[in-house]
């Protein structure tokens, strides 16, 4: 698969801990690809949005497009073109 | 010398200043907005650090040296992939040696030797024998108390909440339980060394081996480094609460009682910080300039702290978000006009310009 250039949103209250900065110009052949990349820019994410296991945090969502990750198959699903991928808090908590 | 406290909440941290008289307050933030800040610490070289954590994206370790910008430290604290753990929060952080030790919830220390770069466990607590009967109380199964002997920094004490309380005579290599005399509160049918409730403890820094410690059960005290404890009740008003503290200059201790375990009220709906002028000897209320009646919040375990000052000033903040201070030993009273988040923690250091 060609690498895909691909756009990371994150939310507000995740920009805090990247001095404000809420996008980032990614690429990648997968989302997990993608978020690597994401990582290497900005290292402080990564505990942030993976758990101990390597996984997505469990009240983290992620959106690729218009798809929730976990229904496109996770972060192993394969980037078929340009996208947007938008990481936000679910709607839990206080 | 002036005062900063920090002070954090559930949703930021914010940073209160005052010069050497304690009397007018400048107040700062929120830091980290959005974001729980579980604790905070300075090392020897004037840098300081807090922990954020959040229900969603999790815990982090960050550093300033100028209390505006923060770097976050990106080899934090973390259980390893197979341990089975999580980490929840940070809940103490201990950086005044050349070893800094951080606290977690689920329970578990963890070490830096490298000014906080990266943390690595400290398996000879975090995989005690016992660890298979550690169980979470309301609060969760934490790491929240740490004491180090100032005679000899070998020698350290953590406590962790409905486990009790241990000691490492070898730096950090094994640990002991040391709860001795000490009210169980979740009996373990393989282990009676454990399943003791700590709340919080302070150590008088002259001699290490006297500790207090306030307990799910009661407060308590050790003259022998926690080989054995007393229960020190007279005067208390009941057995339950969080925080306790020692002023250095005076051995004045100062605690927050609240109704039962229960309910977790302040007792008849009095804001009242219960002081002892003989080393927990007996207990005795102070509440001039402090709400005298409907008063219903609580102060959670780290949120109160002393300043280093004499006569010294004694700040703590509440679960509604009041800040309440002295700066005569307790005398009189008086509260910060803020209404902040929920308060985790209180944290003050002495600085050279407020």
């Amino acid at each position: 698969m060609p690498e895909q250039e691909v756009e990371v949103h994150i939310s507000s209250v995740l920009a805090m801990m990247t001095g404000g900065r809420k996008d980032f110009k990614c690429s990648g052949t997968s989302v997990r690809d993608a978020f690597e990349n994401l990582f290497s820019q900005e290292p402080s994410l990564r505990v942030h949005i993976m758990d101990e296991n390597s996984a997505v945090r469990q009240h983290v969502l992620v959106y690729v497009g218009e798809e929730d990750l976990r229904w496109l198959g996770g972060l192993d699903s394969e980037l078929n073109g340009p996208t947007n991928i938008t990481v936000l808090q679910a709607v839990s908590g206080g | 010398m002036g005062v900063l406290i920090i002070v954090g909440t559930v949703k930021g941290a914010f940073l209160v200043r005052s010069d050497d008289n304690r009397i007018s307050w400048t107040v700062d933030g929120p830091h980290f907005k959005g974001w729980k800040v579980t604790a905070a610490s300075r090392n020897e070289s004037g840098e300081y650090f807090v922990a954020t954590a959040s229900d969603i994206f999790g815990p982090a370790i960050h550093r300033s040296t100028d209390l505006e910008n923060w770097i976050q430290i990106v080899d934090g604290p973390k259980f390893e992939e197979d341990a089975g753990r999580k980490l929840n929060q940070i809940w103490f952080l201990s950086t005044n040696s050349d070893d800094y030790f951080a606290g977690v919830d689920e329970a578990g220390l963890f070490k830096s030797s490298d000014n906080g770069d990266s943390w690595v466990p400290v398996p000879g607590l975090n995989d005690h024998d016992t660890r298979s009967g550690w169980h979470p109380g309301a609060g969760g199964m934490c790491a929240h108390a740490f004491l180090r002997d100032s005679q000899n920094p070998d020698r350290m004490w953590c406590g962790i909440s409905a486990v009790g309380v241990f000691r490492t005579e070898d730096g950090g290599e094994t640990w002991q339980p040391k709860n001795e005399g000490v009210k169980v509160i979740i009996p373990d049918e393989e282990n009676s060394e454990i399943g003791f409730c700590v709340h919080a403890l302070t150590q008088d820094p002259e001699n290490p081996n006297v500790i207090w410690q306030q307990n799910h059960v009661g407060m308590y005290r050790t003259t022998n480094g926690g080989d054995t404890w007393e229960s020190i009740q007279n005067g208390l008003p009941s057995t339950f609460g969080f925080p306790i503290v020692l002023d250095p200059h005076t051995k004045w201790l100062y605690s927050f009682p609240l109704h039962s375990d229960e309910f977790r009220l302040p007792v008849d709906g009095k804001c009242q910080v219960y002081r002892s002028q003989d080393l927990g000897e007996s207990w005795h209320p102070l509440g001039n300039g402090l709400p005298e009646k409907r008063y219903h919040a609580g102060v959670l375990r780290s949120a109160m702290d002393i300043d280093g000052h004499d006569p010294c000033g004694i700040y703590f903040g509440t679960t509604s978000g009041t800040v309440h201070y002295t700066n005569d030993r307790g005398e009189k009273w008086h509260s910060l006009p803020d209404i902040f988040p929920r308060i985790l923690t209180v944290k003050v250091f002495s600085v050279s310009d407020a």
